[in-house]
């Protein structure tokens, strides 16, 4: 591993493709390059090395939220210069500054890998939105069908204004409630039971919320939002530990003390959304219909 | 003449957790006239502690199977075949919430006649417990006041030391109780095992203020009629 959880230490592989790839990316024109775009970047150019070139060059990254990004806490940081940004909340990056490939403790075969991976991920991507970046990531690099299923439901609410009936194709075929509940249960079909097994029962209540707003007609800003708590998350408790490579052991240390007030927060947040609803909806009739065998269970359990 | 009376846990779970069999008599007994019922301090806690004992769990079994028939490959119209192999298939006898899902397929579930309107009324069945015991912990906080218990009593501690744990507490808080009341105080509870049966009623009013130990526990006989 190239540097220690502060992001300073030498300089090798991983420093080397973070490098070229800022250098690259200021080359191809003068935009601002945010965070987002460049650590996603990265991800797909240490991809590219892996699959042609059969290599792996220790670069650290992880599955969060709706993509892949490089793990910056665990490189050497001292070869970005990431002012505040001039367009956008959060920074801007730039290389600190000319640095000879000397400089970097890497071989003549890694450096020639990396800089064909940088060119052809520049080439490719280097224009492109982060959303575009984002769902690249997702149809082709997804860890499993759930994380792609998510995705699309969050694609499906930032692209469609669902409210004032902007549709996409897809979306008319049984209304909008009908649509949506179809995304959940993709959703429930691909949920990885035993891998995220410490989530499941809470999933499952942020799934039955989700459908709970549905029914009662919130609108597509809420149910995004809801979704992005929910995935924020199950990325931190969960997703960034099982779709990573190279992160050091004093990071995964310090998500690992994380979790349980992240899980936490994630039940108190579901538990809010869920009174919020519950509050204003009138019971149903169908506890009422059981309530003798009900009752005796409580009883039984008390 | 108005009369206190303590409350013990049971009758805020008989109240806030069934639907009829525990609630009604337990709601009779707080909304009688002259009665001015009191709870521990902690009883938010112990609301918080039973709803993700039973009410949460209950909705997790019962969200856990309509995602076990999302996944299966029941979908479109139910009939009573299909009926039986989701409860063959797809109950799981070792599951908190089997019994009433069992009693709901067996008397509810004939009447519907899809897979997503199964799926809908199951979750209806799933928010409805929750909803129910929110709301009757909204009903129970305006029938009831806290009480904090301000004095120590080693002699009646040392008196009632055959009593468990937090049975024990709960009679010595419903003794401050009495001995700060000038009117009568009784001791209300859904657990006559540990309070009143195989002498415990004489051991505690005889060693209390309490004047009176009211047993609302269901009875067998009473059950389900």
């Amino acid at each position: 591993m190239a540097s220690d959880d502060e992001g300073q230490g030498d300089l090798h592989a991983p420093e080397y493709l973070a490098y070229r790839m800022l250098k690259s990316l200021n080359e191809l024109d003068d935009s601002p390059i945010s965070r987002s775009k460049f650590w996603k970047l990265c991800c797909l150019a240490d991809r590219y090395v892996q699959n042609e070139f059969d290599h792996d060059i220790g670069f650290p990254r992880h599955w969060y939220k709706y993509g892949e990004l490089g793990e910056a806490h665990s490189i050497n940081r001292s070869i970005l210069n990431a002012p505040s940004a001039r367009f956008w909340q959060g920074q801007e990056l730039y290389p600190d500054r000319e640095i000879p490939d000397s400089d970097f403790d890497i071989s003549s075969d890694e450096q020639m890998f990396i800089l064909r991976a940088v060119e052809r991920i520049v080439n490719r991507f280097g224009k492109d939105s982060v959303d575009e970046i984002k769902e690249h990531q997702y149809e082709n690099h997804p860890p499993n069908e759930f994380i792609k299923a998510y995705s699309q439901l969050r694609a499906q609410f930032e692209v469609a204004d669902l409210d004032r009936q902007a549709l996409l194709p897809d979306f008319d075929r049984g209304g909008r409630e009908q649509y949506i509940e179809d995304m959940l249960d993709e959703m429930v079909v691909s949920f990885p039971e035993e891998e995220y097994g410490e989530v499941h029962d809470l999933y499952l209540r942020w799934d039955d919320t989700m459908r709970m707003m549905l029914n009662d007609d919130a609108d597509a800003v809420e149910l995004k939002q809801f979704l992005d708590v929910f995935i924020e998350r199950l990325s931190e408790i969960t997703i960034r530990f099982r779709h990573s490579q190279h992160i050091p052991k004093s990071r995964l240390e310090r998500w690992q003390e994380e979790k349980p007030i992240k899980k936490e927060k994630l039940e108190t947040e579901i538990q809010q959304k869920r009174e919020q609803y519950l509050n204003r909806r009138e019971p149903s009739g169908v506890l009422n219909s059981v309530s003798e065998a009900f009752d005796e269970t409580v009883v039984e359990d008390m | 003449m108005s009369r206190s009376a303590f409350l013990d846990k049971g009758i805020l779970l008989g109240f806030c957790f069934t639907v009829d069999t525990h609630h009604r008599p337990c709601l009779k007994y707080l909304t009688q006239e002259g009665i001015e019922p009191y709870i521990t301090e902690e009883i938010d806690a112990a609301f918080e502690r039973n709803k993700s004992r039973l009410s949460t769990r209950y909705q997790e079994h019962i969200l856990n199977h309509v995602s076990q028939l999302t996944k299966s490959n029941f979908e479109g119209e139910v009939g009573p075949m299909e009926l039986r192999k989701i409860r063959k298939g797809l109950l799981d006898p070792g599951n908190n919430a089997f019994h009433f899902l069992e009693y709901y397929y067996r008397e509810i579930a004939p009447n519907v006649t899809s897979v997503y309107e199964l799926k809908n009324q199951l979750r209806d069945l799933a928010r409805d417990i929750e909803q129910l015991s929110l709301d009757r912990k909204e009903e129970f906080d305006e029938l009831v006041q806290e009480w904090e218990r301000g004095g120590e009593y080693p002699d009646v501690e040392k008196a009632l030391s055959e009593i468990e744990g937090e049975d024990m507490w709960v009679c010595i808080d419903a003794h401050d109780l009495a001995v700060n009341k000038e009117n009568e105080t009784e001791l209300a509870t859904t657990d006559p095992k540990d309070m009143v049966d195989n002498g415990r009623e004489d051991l505690i009013l005889k060693n209390t203020s309490i004047s009176k130990i009211i047993d609302l526990a269901i009875k067998p006989a009473d059950r389900w009629t």
